[in-house]
């Protein structure tokens, strides 16, 4: 077991690397700490499902303990992470249609299930009912992307990459990730005009 | 051949958000945005689906347990560390599984040796047998369930 000091020290790349190649315990447990929630936001922002997504970050953390010793410490461990992610997200794309369909929950219920009680502050029918159409009509423009567009705009959106970090991880060109980008916007706000322009109206 | 741009370029206004522009294609573009009201609509709805694409992933991961992903990875590389022939050999010789491993096998040890081995039913036991000129009769007894078998046969 290893003391939180002791994290906190094994937080240097190059020292947490050499310390993975070695099959250090503690220096997993760091490296998941310090990942775990950003590679989460990444599988999640690509499949829209949360359980799946802890089981490809979870395969992810594997991937990345077994295969340490292919990384060449030319690009950055992040780069390396958010690439994996990326391409076991895109593995699981078959299920992808089935994930969709299970999302299509009634608009009135609320995430437990339960119809807001009448008369308290959780029950406001018009902004329930609009605030869950949206969500829905969200992940439907999503869906709608095409897995290129979807995850260019889940790596700019979720971490704010630049258009150079983006193209490392995809092996794409910078121009490709701008017009890519472009598209899944275009489209997303295509798909939600007359929500936007609700909102814009008020 | 290069791409002219033109100020109401809506890929531009995407870099310009980005802040993915040079320093002079940056300014030009605050100074268009000022006078073009389809360029800040473009700019707004940009924001707002950022904004609104990232309130749903705070809400996932606000209801994410993370510490139980922490778990399942660190078992997973315990796991790999020990492969499945060492786990059942561990297993087997664990204080959990001896004794009542040890009792089984004395168990069987103990019906083995007090249990004579089980017989293969012999022919069934004749009762009585008679052998006459005309015919001969034999009643047969089976010896587990007790049915009565009468054997006739004419002789010749």
């Amino acid at each position: 077991m290893v003391s939180n000091k002791a994290d906190e020290d094994l937080w240097n790349e190059e020292r947490l690397v050499a310390l993975l190649k070695e099959g250090h315990e503690g220096a997993f447990r760091v490296l998941v700490r310090e990942y775990q929630e950003k590679l989460f936001n990444i599988a999640c922002g690509i499949t829209s499902d949360r359980e799946e997504s802890l089981d490809i970050v979870q395969e992810v953390f594997l991937k990345v303990y077994r295969h340490i010793n292919t990384f060449g410490e030319r690009s950055k461990l992040s780069t390396w992470l958010y690439r994996i992610t990326v391409n076991e997200c895109l593995n699981w794309h078959k299920r992808w249609k089935r994930r969709f369909r299970q999302q299509h929950q009634p608009l009135e219920m609320d995430e437990g299930g339960y119809l807001s009680e009448l008369g308290t502050d959780d029950f406001a029918p018009d902004t329930l009912y609009q605030e869950k159409e949206f969500e829905k009509a969200f992940q439907e423009a999503l869906k709608g992307l095409g897995k290129n567009a979807r995850t260019v705009f889940v790596l700019k959106e979720v971490e704010g990459l630049s258009y150079d970090e983006i193209s490392g991880i995809l092996k794409i060109k910078r121009g490709t990730v701008s017009s890519r980008l472009c598209y899944a916007r275009k489209n997303l706000k295509k798909s939600l005009e007359k929500y936007l322009d609700k909102d814009q109206s008020k | 051949m290069k791409k002219a741009h033109h100020e109401c370029d809506e890929e531009l206004i995407g870099r310009y958000l980005d802040g993915e522009l040079s320093r002079k294609e940056h300014d030009r573009i605050s100074r268009h945005l000022k006078d073009c009201s389809s360029c800040q609509k473009i700019l707004q709805d940009n924001q707002a689906i950022s904004t609104v694409f990232r309130d749903n992933l705070e809400r996932e991961v606000s209801q994410t347990d993370f510490s139980v992903l922490e778990t399942r990875a660190l078992d997973q590389i315990r796991q790999k560390e020990n492969p499945w022939w060492e786990r059942i050999t561990k297993l087997f010789f664990s204080n959990k599984l001896l004794i009542p491993a040890t009792a089984l096998a004395a168990l069987i040890l103990f019906f083995a040796i007090t249990r004579s081995p089980t017989t293969i039913s012999g022919p069934s036991a004749i009762v009585e047998a008679f052998s006459g000129e005309v015919s001969s009769v034999m009643i047969i007894e089976t010896p587990k369930s007790h049915q009565t078998i009468i054997w006739y046969k004419e002789t010749s």
